[in-house]
């Protein structure tokens, strides 16, 4: 049972991670344009979702 | 591992959906109140602390900080990140029950410097808010930090089915450390081109 979910849902996860890496890196290269403040924002995010590896 | 252990069994296991959505707002809305805290403090004491002719000079040094934590999330150097190696208090959910304790670990946990830091983003945010001098903005960046800590409290019972336990999410996700740090790192360039964007404006 256990196997099953680690599958399952680390494969989501993962897909999650890179999904938000993805639209923040968009995000963030689309708004450099106008304001690099604003760009820190969606990495800000970013740096947040990756403590999900965290203790 | 930002409470998604403790919380989404509630939603999953017990099929307490209401209590889970309870403890999952409590945790995220007083998070965000001492997010708010710590980023207009460190926006403040960076405009007390640097002034307008060494802006330029503090940006570099956040582009070096970024640097250094970027080769450490990619195993090129290899140095512990200054933290307190403490996580939040688990008893509190014996005095307080669910509702109660998910707030203060939501007050704990969002001050950032009192646990477990892991990821070296935190210490970069931190560095560019201090080098900005904006408190309202600093308030609104670690805002953002604490939405994406808080995003995998409210993401995680959505990725799990509903016939599987919640056995095996913490380990799972530890399984991929590697790839977290990996993003981690590619955001840390990412934070230092920002940073030496804003110093050459």
């Amino acid at each position: 049972m256990t196997c099953e979910i680690s599958t399952s849902t680390r494969n989501a996860l993962v897909r999650t991670g890179y999904l938000i890496l993805l639209i923040g890196t968009a995000v963030g290269l689309s708004v450099v344009a106008f304001s690099p403040r604003a760009a820190l924002l969606p990495t800000a995010v970013i740096f947040g979702w990756v403590q999900i590896g965290g203790l | 591992m930002s409470l998604v252990g403790a919380l989404t069994p509630l939603g999953k296991e017990a099929h307490n959906y209401k209590l889970w959505f309870r403890s999952a707002l409590s945790y995220t809305a007083a998070g965000a109140v001492s997010s708010i805290i710590v980023g207009a403090a460190l926006g403040m004491t960076g405009r007390l602390m640097i002034g307008g002719t060494f802006r330029a000079p503090a940006y570099y040094i956040v582009v070096s900080i970024g640097l250094i934590l970027a080769a450490r999330e990619w195993n090129i150097l290899s140095f512990s990140l200054p933290e307190r190696k403490l996580q939040t208090e688990k008893f509190w959910v014996h005095e307080f029950g669910f509702a109660g304790a998910s707030f203060l670990w939501g007050l704990h946990i969002g001050l950032g410097f009192f646990t477990r830091i892991t990821y070296g983003g935190f210490w970069a945010l931190v560095a560019i808010v201090l080098a900005l001098g904006d408190p309202l903005f600093g308030m609104a960046l670690i805002s953002a930090y604490w939405l994406g800590r808080v995003l995998s409290v409210w993401v995680a019972p959505l990725l799990l089915k509903a016939e599987t336990t919640c056995a095996g999410l913490t380990e799972a996700v530890f399984d991929h450390r590697d790839v977290l740090r990996r993003i981690s790192g590619a955001a840390l360039i990412c934070l230092s081109a920002i940073a030496v964007l804003l110093a050459r404006q």
